[in-house]
């Protein structure tokens, strides 16, 4: 199982935009995924217990959930969507588990300010060091015309993370997070710029796995295809 | 002095633009103004730092600021930007000393479940209720509303049951994410650049004016002290 952490210590980041859309888009592609919500305001999970029963199916893991019905859908994927104000022992237990980190930041001096720090704790953290597991910074409801788009797009470069996607400020997010849905389970024909928005994320989550599954083959000691597995 | 806390338990819904904006336009009508910045994240404290000489200036507060240091200063206006976190017995004692309690919320499903709850508790609370006559002094503001779509609607729809005014849809503009940039409010930008933004401005201006007023009316009707 992959597991993709999405964290940020500011509220309003975009944290569960970003689980909710990847988890919507892996299930598109008919793997099985599974959220595990650790923010107390329970977006997430609110969004999946709003999700329309004919859409693919994704489970919600916490402390609710049936483990056995849980170990029945064998999941391929975690999402751990996190609370704004993690901890540093929890922020160093989630990287050692983690494969991806994706940190989701909004256009604005407020919200940059409140990620600087919190960018340099991860780059110090020993598994992102030693490449176990892959960063990669998102740019959140952003309008690529603007100034502010730089000036986020400029933090990034200074900051040395990689890059990964900007999610466009679309009206079709808060609706998708209204009615349990992502873009990926909306008609084509409304999504098609935002799919194409969402191509880089998909192409690095690719990348990823084939780097690591490389790593398996040149390491014996690293976990059967790379991959940490969660008890 | 009139003390107005922002508050809001979830992250990202607006607070401390509505509380910058709000200081930079009382202080640009000559008012005595301090921030007191309640939040680890420190955003109020640090657009303070970045405003430019030659603006109207507005004075900073930290929770440890010594309260000698603000009421030296005689302010008319004291602006809380509450921490995220703020619920409970520490809730409760911050809006006793609050004259208006002002809610942004942001347009969208994750919002209105994370503030929800946090609502629900300040209706209950004996200092917001409705006096006679008066104007309640707590009130919703949409945050980042984009006229173009059906959020506002949503907005309204979210807050009916729970009978609480939404004084006002701040809209969705890159005016206030440069003025946050650059220490400024829109209301010290040029009118040819903000007026438009300005527009969503007066109810809340209006609606503590009444609270000013009702307030100045209760401290005249008491027995003067020398």
């Amino acid at each position: 199982m992959y597991t993709i952490l999405v964290a940020n210590p500011k509220g309003g980041a975009g944290k569960s935009t970003l689980c909710t859309n990847i988890a919507g888009m892996l299930a598109s592609t008919r793997q099985r995924v599974v959220i595990m919500d650790l923010d107390k305001q329970q977006s997430a999970t609110n969004w999946l217990a709003r999700r329309p029963a004919a859409l693919p199916k994704i489970m919600s893991w916490n402390e609710d959930t049936d483990m056995q019905e849980l170990q029945t859908f064998a999941p391929q994927w975690m999402i751990i969507d996190t609370h704004a104000r993690l901890r540093r022992a929890d922020r160093t237990y989630l990287l050692s588990r983690a494969n991806f980190v994706l940190v989701p930041v909004n256009p604005s001096v407020f919200d940059i300010e409140a990620t600087a720090k919190f960018l340099i704790k991860l780059h110090q953290d020993a598994n992102v060091q030693s490449g176990k597991v892959a960063i990669g910074l998102v740019g959140s409801r952003t309008d690529s015309r603007t100034r502010m788009a730089q000036e986020l797009n400029s933090f990034f470069q200074r900051s040395g993370l990689p890059v990964v996607m900007f999610v466009p400020d679309s009206v079709i997010y808060p609706q998708c997070a209204r009615d349990g849905m992502s873009i990926y389970d909306l008609p084509r024909s409304r999504t098609e710029q935002q799919l194409e928005a969402w191509q880089p994320l998909v192409d690095w989550i690719r990348g990823q796995m084939t780097r690591s599954n490389d790593l398996a083959t040149a390491d014996s000691a690293v976990p059967e295809r790379g991959v940490v597995q969660i008890a | 002095m009139f003390t107005v806390l922002v508050a809001n338990p979830k992250g990202g819904a607006g607070k401390t633009t509505i509380a910058t904006n709000l200081a930079g336009y009382l202080a640009g009508k000559r008012q005595r103004v301090v921030i007191l910045d309640m939040d680890r994240q420190r955003s109020a404290a640090r657009w303070l730092s970045r405003r430019p000489r030659g603006f109207p200036e507005i004075r900073g507060a930290l929770p440890d600021t010594h309260p000698h240091i603000i009421r030296d200063y005689a302010p008319q206006w004291l602006i809380v930007d509450a921490a995220a976190a703020v619920h409970g017995a520490q809730l409760q004692a911050f809006v006793k000393l609050a004259d208006a309690v002002l809610v942004p919320v942001a347009t969208s499903a994750f919002d209105f479940e994370a503030t929800a709850d946090f609502l629900a508790e300040l209706d209950a609370l004996k200092p917001l209720k409705l006096a006679k006559e008066g104007t309640r002094p707590l009130a919703v503001i949409g945050s980042r509303v984009d006229g173009r779509t059906v959020a506002a609607a949503d907005l309204d729809g979210f807050l009916s049951p729970l009978s609480l005014d939404v004084l006002t849809h701040i809209r969705d503009s890159q005016l206030y994410v440069h003025a946050a940039r650059d220490g400024l409010s829109i209301f010290d930008q040029p009118r040819s650049r903000a007026e438009e933004a300005w527009a969503d401005w007066p109810p809340i201006l209006h609606w503590l004016q009444g609270l000013v007023s009702a307030k100045s009316g209760r401290v005249d009707q008491q027995p003067a002290r020398s």
